[in-house]
């Protein structure tokens, strides 16, 4: 069961994270147009924050004794999300006119806008690799699967945001829906820990002898 | 300690997003004048698309976000038109969709009619009048011409209206991208909806309108897509995105091909171009005269839209309005469209213009707005408007003060004013108070104030700005082509070949290094940032 609720966090967080990648233009086509610099812009940000996140996130996995920490860093990007709706008109109109270029101004925007809620996001999938590690002989089982859960949640977020969301909703109700799904994700996370800090499985090595075998079946 | 904390700071984020949140873009602030109202507003795949009316200044606008993507004059209303083709039907029930909550309760919903205030949809009638065939068929009578029209990005639908109000035997087919553009326009346009639902077809038995939701560059490849019976005899390209923005892959030679093929021999294609002929704008306007060339549109015609002022008598164009970012309505077409290659086509414009048209069937002095606005030292502008809609009187006060500042001339259809003098300010404000008491509605904003330092008041007759932009454009595109300063046609815009170039002393030609558009390189959209 843990594992299938780790793939979870994988999913929804893969989800999220190209929901808003598609939004994005939307928050900033009022001011910069949707040309393809824009498109340009909103990509590039979103990678870099990738390659930061997972730079970063593989650190902190490193020094997590508990998932707790994951929990607090996907709490902190549904802060992002649900207060997007809130500043980001501010924020661009703030910018003023000198930055209103379709090139520069729209990385600028972009990069302020979403680098800190995508990194965040960016940081998820290491620190799952650590959570779900079950041994060295695994470990590429390991890092493909997560990362086949999390560009499958990738792609759902991307055609359920086109398809549907942009549709049916408004702008801000699907960034803050998306909110709301990360911050019960992130206090899940630090609930559940809680709980098995409790029955004794406080450090990851003892959940992953515990589970070795079961785990490792259910991988493949 | 942390799952409490965890819980709490989750909630209170939650709480904060929801009520934090901004509005729909356009609902938060609508801007000058000071009147507007939100008639509906919806959310698409492309953009954020809102219905603003303002009484003040006569329009109801399409805007996506805060840009305006065409507007249509709120009077004349569909019942004022009189031309039977469209008076509207005595036992017809206009279904009124019901506004969004922004719309204030009781307040009348509008009707409008086929008069735009976007002025570069004057000149859609070129189109037409330009074919001699068409013209020919009809004896030379517009009103009888009966065209197959494609238009490309639907906007507010006003330029449905222009076709439809001149050409009663045209059918019109419409592509538009966006499925939520096209519904809003058929819930808030009745006119526009009665013409694609219930009006009868054209003599021929064509259908009048169709609204069809697809990109144009699929819809221009797949008759089964655009369901008209035969080639197009006008194609409208009037796309623009979001950002203003003419999307690349409708602004390529391929696609001027495939537009090439959907129309009849002698068929139009009519752009809506902002641009100019010098600065950097002249890298846009020029690379699509000249990628038009090079899809086999050769001939290519351009009309920069202007209009008079404040009673000039004769439009100018020179080096000043050269480098000027304006809409140009650029014609391209295999047949010749200058005056000296196609003098049967001007003689139908110059014949249209003495009729009357564009509107002769409208009536002028009625239909007029009066935007005033005091001017404080201390704020910004604050604004209110009187609108006329009987024959013979603005309202009351901005009325008798423009006629004392302007000593009683007869006004043009478009005069703006600025006044300065302490007296004249306190009588019209001191009027409009009463217009306000009078009629039980609150004093504007800012009208309460007795220390306005200025009124600025704009004054549009709409039926006569038609008129005069359509006969301005006209006038302007005629002047005959000087090859060392700027012409309107094609050839001369994009600049001699390579041989006459070496031949030339001091070349001037005026978009000589205009790009090509291709599928290969699509670069429309950079150079409209």
């Amino acid at each position: 069961m843990r594992i299938y609720a780790l793939y979870l966090t994988s999913v929804s967080c893969g989800f999220c994270m190209m929901s808003l990648e598609i939004l994005g233009p939307r928050y900033l086509s009022p001011r910069f147009g949707s040309s393809v610099d824009v498109w340009a812009a909103i990509i590039s940000v979103f990678i870099l924050s990738l390659s930061i996140g997972y730079w970063l996130g593989g650190r902190i996995a490193d020094k997590a004794r508990t998932n707790n920490p994951l929990g607090w860093i996907i709490l902190a990007a549904s802060a992002f999300f649900l207060l997007l709706p809130a500043y980001t008109h501010g924020l661009v109109e703030g910018l003023g006119k000198d930055v209103h270029t379709a090139r520069w101004g729209s990385l600028l925007a972009g990069a302020l806008l979403f680098l800190p809620p995508s990194l965040l996001l960016g940081c998820v999938s290491p620190m799952l690799v650590k959570l779900v590690f079950i041994g060295a002989d695994q470990v590429g089982r390991t890092t493909g699967t997560l990362y086949a859960i999390s560009a499958f949640g990738n792609v759902v977020g991307i055609l359920a945001t086109d398809y549907i969301l942009l549709e049916a909703f408004h702008l801000n109700t699907s960034t803050i829906a998306m909110g709301v799904v990360l911050a019960i994700t992130g206090v899940l996370h630090i609930l559940i820990t809680l709980q098995a800090d409790r029955n004794g499985t406080t450090t990851l090595p003892a959940v992953a002898n515990e589970n070795g075998g079961e785990t490792a079946a259910e991988a493949s | 300690m942390q799952r409490p904390l965890a819980i709490a700071i989750a909630v209170v984020l939650i709480i904060l997003g929801i009520t934090l949140q901004a509005d729909p873009y356009r609902i938060r602030d609508p801007g000058f004048p000071a009147d507007q109202q939100v008639l509906d507003f919806r959310d698409s795949t492309y953009t954020h698309i809102s219905w603003v009316t303002s009484e003040a200044s006569n329009y109801a606008q399409l805007r996506f976000y805060d840009r305006v993507e065409g507007g249509v004059c709120l009077r004349p209303q569909w019942s004022d038109l009189t031309t039977p083709h469209l008076k509207m039907p005595a036992d017809y029930q206009i279904e009124t969709v019901a506004p969004a909550p922004t719309w204030p309760a009781g307040m009348e919903v509008p009707n409008p009619g086929t008069l735009s205030n976007t002025k570069y949809i004057c000149m859609y009638p070129l189109s037409v009048l330009l074919n001699q065939r068409l013209m020919a068929e009809a004896k030379g009578d517009a009103a009888k011409a009966a065209p197959n029209i494609l238009i490309v990005g639907l906007g507010s639908g006003v330029g449905v209206g222009m076709f439809a109000h001149h050409f009663p035997e045209a059918s019109i087919t419409v592509v538009d991208i966006d499925q939520k553009v096209i519904d809003m326009v058929r819930d808030h346009y009745p006119m526009l909806r009665w013409l694609e639902q219930d009006a009868p077809p054209t003599a021929d038995g064509r259908k009048r309108l169709r609204l069809i939701a697809a990109d144009a560059r699929q819809a221009v490849i797949y008759p089964e897509l655009h369901g008209s019976e035969r080639p197009f005899d006008v194609v409208v390209l009037d796309a623009y995105t979001s950002g203003s923005t003419i999307p690349p892959h409708l602004m390529t030679r391929e696609f001027f091909q495939e537009v090439k093929g959907a129309m009849s021999e002698d068929g139009i294609m009519l752009s809506n171009i902002i641009g100019s002929y010098r600065g950097d704008k002249r890298l846009l306007l020029g690379g699509a005269i000249r990628t038009m060339h090079a899809a086999g549109l050769t001939e290519v015609h351009n009309f920069p839209i202007y209009y008079f002022n404040n009673g000039e008598t004769k439009p100018e164009f020179g080096p000043d309005q050269e480098k000027e970012v304006r809409n140009n309505v650029v014609l391209a077409s295999k047949m010749p469209l200058d005056p000296r290659g196609n003098r049967d086509g001007w003689k139908a414009i110059h014949d249209f213009i003495k009729s009357g048209a564009p509107y002769a069937d409208l009536p002028t002095k009625r239909y007029r707005s009066v935007l005033a606005t005091l001017v404080f030292d201390d704020t910004a502008s604050m604004s209110t408007s009187l609108i006329t809609q009987d024959g013979n009187a603005i309202d009351g006060a901005v009325y008798q003060a423009i006629s004392k500042a302007y000593g009683n001339q007869p006004h043009d259809y478009r005069r703006y004013f600025r006044i300065n003098e302490r007296g004249l300010i306190g009588k019209t404000v001191a009027a409009v108070r009463e217009h306000a008491a009078a009629t039980d509605s609150e004093v504007p904003q800012g009208w309460t104030r007795d220390d306005a330092v200025a009124l600025s008041v704009i004054f549009i007759d709409w039926v006569h700005h038609a008129r005069s932009t359509f006969r301005a454009s006209v006038s302007i595109a005629e002047v005959p082509a000087t090859p060392t300063r700027f012409a309107h046609s094609g050839r001369h815009l994009v600049g001699p070949s390579e041989e006459e170039r070496a031949e030339m002393a001091e070349p001037d030609w005026v978009i000589l290094d205009a790009p090509l558009f291709t599928d290969g390189t699509p670069n429309a959209d950079i150079f409209n940032n």
